[in-house]
């Protein structure tokens, strides 16, 4: 066991957890919004209350159950080794699919600063590798180092996004937002309904704080503290910056707007102050990377410490680090890069990404349920109990609709993977049943 | 001081009336019997239409316009009828026809009120049809736009691949009806993206070709052409949504219903007898059958 000084600490954790959940989605998140109108602000009532009531569970789960194991270790409550295993496994999968994705988003956003990037599949395909293996090695030093680093390219989004929920109103003009607030003059309902899906999945990634137990200071806090902080903090930096940017850049601009928060510093300040929150977006594009392959190579741990995956995958160095697992993430994650660069396989991987957010979403609900034995077993009074199931309810509920909004294609291709998953884990159950083979002898001699 | 000034206004109206008797009288069926000549407009670069081939010109409006020679042969009795071939700017296409410098223009165009306060029309000879030309190599999202669906239709999270830096560039002809639709429709077809003007087909098809934009509008049956030309090497392709129809029909003379008429009754007869048919499968690449409905809807009974 590492000393606690190459532990993270709250704040490290707080803000690995909201820069997590933002990555590269907050950077067009504005010109999304736009093209509806100010009033697909709307959607965030529903959305952010939703979320909440995710992270909440989660951050009751960290306070009865402040085990190692993250997700998959609540979802064995209710659900037994196996529950374990397919959530470990699927949520993997997803990180893994995941990271590649952000990557080329991040190399996407560079290309405004080396051009090269962006002059065809092979340059785009060479950064792709590139800052997935930056973001592996940087984890090398373990989870303090990590925490450090996203403590400094945090600034990339504090600055530029919370910086604008901030001083933006100094800018902000009503009717700028009035006007903006319905171009395509949809029904409410009809607006709301079609804005709800550029927020329904903001939120994703609120689960880091739990995946980072065993590389965190005093968990049985921590953990739940930071699932909160993290998510309310990521919710009130989304509204207050897609609201106040609305009332500052006209709407026809902003809806064909490729880089929104460099355009609002652009009209505020001038075009330099533009590039330079530019290329803090994608500073912290590429600490949420960072993060990301962290909260990795931890799933990854904590699984094969439980003898589900492969061993090599808990080996840790000196610094609290699990090398050989994240060398072994990286070469997943080069192979799946390498594997774009044809168009057909290019197309494909944009199937997997949606896929990639089913197999996140399903252990959400693994892990919510779980609550309801943990909590039993912690022995709860039973106003918490009631408290708590009624926003279990709703945490469900939100990630059930949010599985389905994921649309047919990838709730099947999720489906599938998870079914190949049982499969897996029958190759792995007998480790779990040691007992079986002495009531065999006595069956077998009456 | 009145009277030299008078005398000019009488001068005008005189030679104003004298011309008068030559516009009205430019009768089309007069000017082919008694020239012995039935001279045919056309534009020559627009092929599978009309295009210019030495002195002749080939495509399906060309043929079309031979049935219209056939039918004059036989209504004004005249087997020994030379047929001429006058190829027209895009620019006089209307003018070519009122000044009575061809007897009719083949190339289809589609009817506008502006234009036929100076000419008239024949039924309509063929359905043009906006589509649009991108590369085969064009991004999902773009192609799933033009295609009339939603442009990304998976979840939309931080691992979302984000296009919004890929710039969309739309290309169309310059004035055209087009270039106000894409205008109006840009919003709603949900790309970032902007719209450039060019002067013709090929301008546009190059750009293009050269990536400078991504994806260029105009007729269906031009752009197939446009790709037929590149062969099969080309990296173009022409997407199956047709965005609007418009009917296009040939000039001809404004006060001529005579001779209206005399087109009217071949092109009708084309288009029973499946000569109509038969130049689609020449020059169209076939009918289908909203196209072979629409042929019982422009034919005369």
């Amino acid at each position: 066991m590492a000393d606690s000084s190459k532990k993270m600490g709250l704040m490290g954790l707080t803000t690995l957890v909201t820069v997590n959940m933002m990555g590269s989605g907050i950077i067009m998140l504005p010109t999304n919004m736009a093209q509806l109108g100010a009033v697909s602000l709307l959607s965030w009532i529903f959305t952010a209350i939703g979320s909440m009531a995710i992270a909440y569970c989660f951050a009751q789960c960290g306070v009865f159950c402040p085990r190692s194991g993250g997700l998959s270790a609540y979802t064995e409550e209710a659900h037994a080794k196996s529950g374990f295993f397919l959530c470990s496994y699927l949520y993997f999968l997803s990180l893994a699919i995941a990271n590649v994705a952000v990557a080329i988003s991040a190399v996407g956003y560079m290309t405004a600063f080396v051009p090269w990037l962006g002059t065809g599949a092979i340059p785009l395909c060479i950064g792709t590798i590139s800052l997935i293996w930056l973001t592996t090695f940087a984890n090398f030093g373990g989870p303090g180092i990590t925490g450090k680093i996203g403590a400094f390219t945090v600034w990339g989004v504090i600055i530029p996004v919370a910086g604008l929920s901030i001083i933006g109103w100094f800018w902000f003009k009503p009717d700028v937002l009035a006007a903006a607030w319905n171009p395509n003059s949809l029904a409410i309902s009809e607006a709301i309904s079609k804005a709800i899906p550029l927020t329904l999945w903001a939120f994703l990634g609120m689960e880091s704080a739990a995946q980072a137990t065993d590389a965190v200071e005093n968990p049985k806090r921590n953990v739940p503290l930071a699932c909160l902080f993290g998510t309310l903090g990521a919710a009130v930096v989304y509204v207050l910056s897609t609201t106040v940017i609305q009332g500052i850049i006209p709407n026809a601009d902003l809806a064909k707007s490729t880089a929104p928060f460099a355009l609002v510093y652009a009209t505020i300040f001038s075009p330099m102050v533009g590039n330079i929150v530019m290329a803090l977006a994608v500073m912290a594009c590429v600490g949420s990377l960072l993060g990301w392959q962290f909260t990795l190579a931890q799933t990854a741990k904590m699984t094969a410490d439980q003898n589900l995956f492969l061993k090599l995958f808990s080996k840790v160095n000196s610094m609290n680090a699990p090398v050989v697992g994240m060398i072994v993430c990286g070469v997943l994650q080069t192979l799946m890069a390498l594997s774009t660069i044809s168009p057909d396989a290019a197309a494909q991987f944009s199937k997997l990404v949606s896929l990639a957010a089913v197999t996140n979403l399903i252990p959400y609900i693994t892990a919510l349920t779980g609550l309801l034995v943990i909590m039993h077993k912690a022995g709860v009074s039973s106003a918490i109990r009631t408290r708590n199931v009624v926003v279990l309810l709703i945490a469900v509920t939100y990630s059930l609709y949010a599985l389905y909004a994921c649309g047919k294609d990838a709730v099947m291709g999720g489906t599938l993977v998870l079914a190949v998953g049982y499969l897996l884990y029958g190759f792995l159950a007998k480790r779990f049943t040691e007992a079986a083979p002495a009531i065999q002898a006595r069956a077998g001699n009456p | 001081m009145n009277v030299p000034f008078a005398k000019t206004t009488r001068l005008l109206l005189a030679i104003a009336l004298s011309t008068l008797p030559l516009i009205a009288g430019a009768n089309t069926l007069e000017r082919v019997r008694s020239s012995h000549t039935f001279t045919l407009g056309y534009l020559p670069d627009l092929a599978p239409f009309s295009k210019q081939e030495g002195d002749k010109a080939s495509g399906y409006a060309i043929d079309l316009c031979l049935k219209v020679a056939d039918k004059l042969k036989s209504e004004l009795g005249l087997p020994d009828l030379q047929v001429h071939y006058q190829p027209v700017q895009v620019s006089e296409q209307v003018s070519a026809v009122s000044q009575g410098k061809v007897d009719i223009l083949c190339t289809p165009t589609p009817p506008t009120l502006e234009r036929r306060k100076m000419i008239s029309y024949s039924i309509p000879i063929y359905t043009a049809g906006l589509s649009v030309l991108v590369r085969k190599d064009a991004n999902e999202p773009l192609l799933n736009v033009l295609k009339g669906e939603v442009a990304y239709n998976g979840p939309t999270w931080r691992a979302s691949i984000n296009n919004g830096l890929a710039n969309q560039t739309y290309a169309t002809l310059e004035g055209g009806v087009t270039e106000d639709w894409i205008r109006e429709r840009m919003r709603l077809l949900n790309v970032i993206a902007s719209l450039v003007t060019v002067a013709n087909n090929d301008e546009g098809v190059k750009l293009v070709t050269e990536g400078k934009a991504d994806a260029f509008f105009s007729e269906r049956m031009l752009l197939r052409n446009e790709i037929t030309k590149e062969g099969a090497a080309g990296n173009l392709m022409l997407l199956d949504r047709i965005f609007e129809y418009s009917p296009v029909a040939m000039i001809v003379d404004r006060n001529d219903e005579d001779f209206r008429l005399l087109v009217d009754t071949a092109l009708s007869e084309a288009y029973y007898t499946g000569a109509i048919e038969k130049a689609y499968d020449q020059y169209l690449g076939g009918s289908n059958d909203t196209v072979r409905k629409l042929f019982r809807v422009y034919a005369l009974p």
